[in-house]
């Protein structure tokens, strides 16, 4: 009992996305270590692969549906260290993380505090739902920035090292692309799970449709059926032109992110008018 | 002295919350703070709860009785706007639970029934972050016994508590529900897990916090605990409420289950005139059998003969209920 100290002074701005981002502290730390991490190795493994011409003629012997699915714009360019990134990196690896990232962090914030049961008592206090579900956008927001960062720090930090040459804006676009593509999917989830109240259809649909966003945008390659569908891919809208390679397009961008703000706001109409589980 | 202390963004909920007829440091003893009007709520085909009235004014503590699955925590929770109410209403000093709940949240503390705390944080960060959810800065006033209650129940405050005992884990929600001192207090089964001396110095906090002004419901499905902290009792069954009566009026009905032990078997048939004796066993030198209501012509009885060992308990509210009503569950359904 001794030590505890119930009388200080509590700064009271913004609780819940402070109170989240304090738990979140160390696994955050963690994805954004296993982002660089990632970089690192596939940095280390470019010399290789410039000098090695035996990839490219591999990759151009593949069937078109192929090539579609591990390359965002169905070619390859292996010769440059943007063109390389963009496949291993940005093409599959990346989006895919930070998928899962995000759609944890999103169905966790209202749908599994609520199965956990503490949503009940958080929501005891004058706070409102609305304002809970916007903190908790926020708090996903605010880590998907830091796994962006990490990854356009460890991108200007190996392009230097190993004498790569990326553009550092184009670095940086990548790396908001990134974030961007996971608070899409992050968002989807948030807003199931306040809509629902349950992390698992939370997961599930987020999962689906970053699913779909990348098989539509691959397939529209192949197949002029899904043509008119690929501009609805955030897929193809953040990722689809190589941002590492060709910049972030700032229109579909602010689509994306514009889309993502709209779902949580209809998660939070739901919420406000639901019975809590 | 204010009793509140809050920051910038919960200033709207503070003053609409004082303009209003209710100060907390001028306590009108006869305000009504929770007014429920037909208040009802259906799952599905389920009627959790059939057009509940019940009023509850400042000062008063309302033992809210019924077997478990009664509707108790339905109620709570309708009054705290987590559910939507199917037809009727719950006004809380003055707001509507559930259109208004920001402004009836600022006025209540309250304890779940069902406990569930963020394992990895301890008591005192616990407190901690419901005190910026709540916006108060910091615990002026009243709120700064806390520390006072903490140590009465002997709270582990500088511990994860994922690691405390259900018990333990019950004493921290129960801080949570005192913070910030507020005028109504709505506690759902508060003493399970709690031992008998925790269950005591609850219901003596409990006492405090009513005789200092503010409003207590307090469920439960103990008879005693009602028995011991309420000055009204709802009775609730099916989602019905089948009496709303003073505690004398309930402890007239009250039933106990008696086991006896005597020295010698007393003769046979010596307890077949007391009253309010029924199912009564006699097996050799032992005796069992129920006592409703006044338990002193069964004592004065007693006294006849040497009596070895004696074993009373209180019936659980369901056999009283049956024994009342003489009809189960599904027969009060419509």
């Amino acid at each position: 009992m001794t030590g505890v100290t119930l009388t200080a002074a509590s700064d009271t701005r913004a609780p819940v996305l402070r109170h989240t981002l304090a738990t979140q502290r160390r696994s955050l730390a963690v994805w954004a270590v296993a982002v660089a991490a990632l970089i690192g190795l596939y940095a280390a493994l470019w010399p290789s692969v410039r000098g090695n011409t035996g990839w490219r003629q591999l990759f151009d012997t593949l069937p078109k549906g192929y090539r579609a699915l591990f390359t965002v714009g169905g070619n390859i360019d292996l010769s440059s260290p943007a063109g390389y990134l963009g496949v291993e990196l940005l093409a599959f690896m990346g989006p895919t993380l930070i998928a899962v990232y995000a759609i944890g962090t999103g169905s966790s914030g209202i749908a599994g505090e609520e199965s956990q049961g503490t949503l009940e008592l958080v929501l005891s206090t004058p706070i409102t739902r609305g304002r809970v579900l916007i903190e908790r956008f926020g708090a996903l927001a605010a880590g998907l920035a830091v796994l962006g960062a990490a990854q356009t720090a460890a991108l200007l930090g190996f392009s230097a090292a190993l004498g790569m040459g990326l553009d550092p804006v184009r670095i940086v676009a990548a790396g908001a692309a990134l974030a961007l593509f996971g608070l899409f999917t992050g968002s989807v989830a948030l807003a199931v799970g306040a809509a629902t109240g349950r992390p698992g259809p939370a997961r599930a649909t987020a999962a689906l449709l970053a699913v779909a966003a990348y098989l539509i945008n691959a397939l529209a390659q192949l197949t002029s059926v899904l043509g008119p569908a690929r501009p609805l891919s955030p897929f193809y809208l953040l990722l689809g032109n190589n941002p590492l390679a060709n910049g972030l397009r700032v229109g579909p961008a602010l689509a994306v992110a514009g889309v993502s703000v709209l779902l949580v706001g209809l998660g939070a109409v739901l919420l406000e008018r639901r019975d809590l589980t | 002295m204010l009793s509140y202390a809050r920051a910038g963004e919960h200033n709207a909920v503070r003053s609409s919350f004082e303009d209003g007829h209710r100060s907390r440091m001028v306590t009108h003893l006869s305000e009504t703070v929770v007014r429920t009007e037909a208040l009802t709520k259906r799952y599905g085909g389920t009627l959790a709860l059939d057009r509940l009235d019940v009023e509850l004014s400042a000062g008063q503590v309302l033992g809210f009785l019924g077997p478990n699955g009664a509707g108790k925590t339905t109620t709570l929770r309708l009054l705290m706007g987590s559910l939507r109410p199917s037809s009727g209403r719950a006004v809380v000093l003055g707001h509507d639970a559930w259109r208004e709940r920001s402004a009836v949240h600022a006025a209540v503390g309250y304890l779940p029934g069902d406990v569930r705390l963020w394992p990895r944080l301890t008591g005192a960060q616990t407190l901690e972050y419901m005190r910026r959810l709540r916006g108060l800065t910091r615990p002026a006033g009243p709120v700064s016994d806390l520390d006072d209650v903490a140590k009465r129940l002997g709270v582990e405050l500088d511990r994860p508590v994922g690691s405390l005992s259900k018990g333990n884990r019950q004493k921290v929600a129960l801080l949570l529900a005192l913070l910030g001192d507020p005028p109504l207090l709505l506690l759902d089964e508060p003493t399970g897990g709690l031992d008998p001396l925790g269950q005591q110095e609850f219901h003596r906090v409990v006492r405090e916090r009513a005789e200092a002004g503010a409003a207590v419901l307090l469920s439960s499905h103990v008879l005693s605990e009602v028995e011991r902290v309420a000055d009204r009792v709802a009775v609730i069954r099916s989602g019905r409420l089948i009496m709303l009566e003073s505690l004398e009026e309930l402890r007239r009905t009250a039933r106990h289950s008696v086991h006896v032990r005597f020295a010698q078997p007393p003769p046979p048939g010596a307890f077949d005139r007391v009253p309010g004796l029924t199912d009564v066993r006699q097996d050799g030198a032992q005796l069992r059998c129920t006592v409703q209501g006044e338990i002193d012509p069964f004592i004065k009885t007693l006294a006849g003969f040497q009596v070895v060992d004696l074993v009373s308990h209180e019936a659980d509210l369901e056999e009283t209920f049956l024994a009342l009503y003489g009809h189960s569950d599904g027969d009060e359904r419509r």
